[in-house]
Order: C-alpha cells, then sequence, then structure tokens
C-alpha cells in the first residue's frame, strides 16, 4: 500500500477517484462536479501521479483499499443496483466468505472486473448507425453492413464537400476580382 | 519543396508516436504509411503530368489495406482513413479529364495525406487516454459476426 501517495491525494482527487469507480465517465463526473471533463481528467492523472501507477483504475482500487471503502466492494462485487444504474458492464460476484485477505480480495475482484470489461461485446448500434464516437460509447460498434458502406459513404461526403467547398471559393475569387475592376 | 519536408517531419513524428505508445490498429496503420510512403518514391518519377499506373496501384493495395483494417478494429478512425485514401485513389480520374491538370493532379493526390497524418496522432492520443482512463483498450473486434445484438421482446 501506497499510504505516503495515499495522504499526498487532495479531497478533489479523491472525489474523483470515488466518481471512477462508480464507473462513471470524465464527462457525468465533470457533470456531477460543475467543472469540466479536462479538469476531471487533470485530477486523476495528479491522482495517479502521486500514486505512481499508470492507470486511474488502480488509483481508485488503492484509494478504495485504503479507505476501507464497503461501497467499493459492493460497487465491484455484485450490487446490480449501481452497475445498472451507471453502465451494463458486467460485475463478477465476490464471495466475502472466502477468507481471503481485504488487499488480495480487492486485487482480484478487480483483475475480474477488468477482465469483464475487456471481454465486454460491443454495444450494437441501431440501423446504419454513426462512425463517430459518442459519450459512453466510445468503441465502434457498427453492423458488418455499416462497416462496409461507410467508407464509401464518406468518401462521396468528402468530396461534395470538398468540391462545394472549390466551386464557392473559385465564384468568391471571381467576384473579387470583378469587384475591384469596378472600382477601378 | 518545403512542404515536402514539412509533411516528412510530420509523417516521421506521427509514425514513431503512433509505433512507440498506439495500440495496435495505430501501429499497423504507421507501418502501412511508412511502406506506401517508400512504394510511392520508389515506383514515381515521372511528375504528375500522365496517369502514373504503379502510383494508382500502390494507392489502391494502402485502401484495400485501410478498408480490411476497417473492419474489425473498435476504433472510428480507420473509417475516415478509409474515406480519404478512397478520395485520393479517385483523384487519380483528374488526370483523365477533357483538359488534364498536372498541378491539380499533383495537388489532389497529395493534400489528403496531411489529414491523415494529423488524425494518426489524435487517434494515438486518444488511445492513451481510453487506456489511462480503462486500464485497456481491446483493439480488434468481432462481434458483428457473431450476431450479439440484442433481441427485440
Amino acid at each position: 500500500m501506497n499510504a505516503l501517495g495515499i495522504a499526498r491525494l487532495t479531497e478533489a482527487q479523491r472525489v474523483a477517484l470515488r466518481y471512477f469507480m462508480e464507473r462513471k465517465t470524465a464527462k457525468q463526473i465533470a457533470l456531477e462536479l460543475g467543472i469540466t471533463p479536462k479538469a476531471v481528467e487533470l485530477r486523476l492523472k495528479g491522482a495517479r501521479d502521486a500514486l505512481g501507477v499508470s492507470t486511474s483504475a488502480e488509483a481508485a482500487r488503492m484509494l478504495a483499499a485504503a479507505e476501507n471503502n464497503s461501497a467499493f466492494r459492493e460497487t465491484l462485487g455484485g450490487s446490480t443496483e449501481v452497475a445498472d444504474s451507471t453502465s451494463s458492464r458486467p460485475y463478477p460476484a465476490i464471495d466475502s466468505e472466502s477468507g481471503e485477505s481485504g488487499q488480495a480480495r480487492d486485487r482480484k475482484v478487480m483483475s475480474e472486473a477488468r477482465a469483464a470489461f475487456t471481454h465486454q461485446p460491443d454495444r450494437w448500434q441501431a440501423g446504419i448507425g454513426w462512425p463517430l464516437p459518442t459519450e459512453g460509447n466510445e468503441r465502434n460498434g457498427l453492423s458488418l453492413g455499416a462497416r462496409l458502406l461507410w467508407p464509401f459513404l464518406a468518401i462521396c461526403g468528402i468530396g461534395v464537400s470538398v468540391g462545394t467547398l472549390v466551386i464557392c471559393g473559385s465564384l468568391l475569387s471571381i467576384a473579387c476580382v470583378a469587384i475591384v475592376h469596378l472600382f477601378h | 519543396m518545403w512542404h515536402v519536408v514539412l509533411f516528412n517531419i510530420l509523417m516521421m513524428a506521427a509514425s514513431v508516436y503512433a509505433l512507440g505508445w498506439g495500440g495496435a490498429p495505430e501501429r499497423i496503420f504507421a507501418l502501412m504509411t511508412i511502406v506506401a510512403f517508400y512504394a510511392t518514391i520508389r515506383v514515381h518519377h515521372d511528375g504528375f503530368l500522365k496517369l502514373d499506373v504503379d502510383l494508382f496501384l500502390v494507392d489502391l493495395a494502402f485502401f484495400c489495406g485501410l478498408y480490411f483494417l476497417s473492419l474489425f478494429s473498435t476504433r472510428f478512425w480507420p473509417i475516415w482513413m478509409t474515406a480519404l485514401q478512397g478520395v485520393t485513389v479517385l483523384s487519380h480520374a483528374v488526370i483523365l479529364a477533357p483538359v488534364p491538370s498536372g498541378v491539380g493532379y499533383a495537388i489532389l493526390e497529395q493534400v489528403w495525406s496531411w489529414p491523415m497524418e494529423i488524425l494518426l496522432i489524435v487517434a494515438t492520443f486518444r488511445h492513451r487516454q481510453r487506456l489511462a482512463w480503462n486500464g485497456t483498450d481491446r483493439p480488434w473486434t468481432t462481434s458483428f459476426m457473431r450476431s450479439e445484438r440484442p433481441r427485440l421482446p
């Protein structure tokens, strides 16, 4: 346990980490706290630096373990209420009677939660969908048909946009030249 | 020629960033870019005065590679990279116009590489953000093949 690192965490960083453990995104945390998503990311980065870890998940786990936060285990340990209200990510159940030490159990739970997240099926987008990341859906969950079709639709979009821009630019430059000739 | 030097610096920076800090799709794209860049240097000798078939084939192969990448990636950016490369492939048609323009051919052939390199840097940066946030960033998906679409009640 990095006790010195935990002690160095500011209250703002702790709050951000607690929200993070509730599977909230930076935007959701920012909305809750009335700050910008960038500020949330900075707080999480500060927390990671203070604890000497590379991921926010690890930092949140360390804080939760340090605070002996029972909500942490509930969140990861099968509280469907919390899981359902924040995201559809599956959480594995833990056996509280297994006799493992708190830290070892936290580590096991964190590893299982991470594995569940890693192998979580991608969320399907209805219809053809948009080939852009949206809030809460960073991954490309487009169907095969949409994946096959979108590059060609995008080619048409880029072609039409650039063509329109070039034509408008040409007309504008012609108009400018005509105006200059008119006044001379 | 300053734009060539500037582009080379941009491409080198984007490739190093993607190869060093990117996920599998970013790294593969960076490698494909480098291969396509050197293939272009080797096959292109005659300026842009007539249709360069070898250059067209290099662009087409790069397009096909990107299209394949976009089918299996969990990222959205390969779709846009494929589209930009598709426009590059179509740009060869400019030289077949009734009044061909060598300058127009040259510009349309090269201009799309700039947003592609910038997009690669953004993609790698966002990958690092997801990695810091989630602790993991799965690169590939085949879930669209397994029919995991939720059933309607």
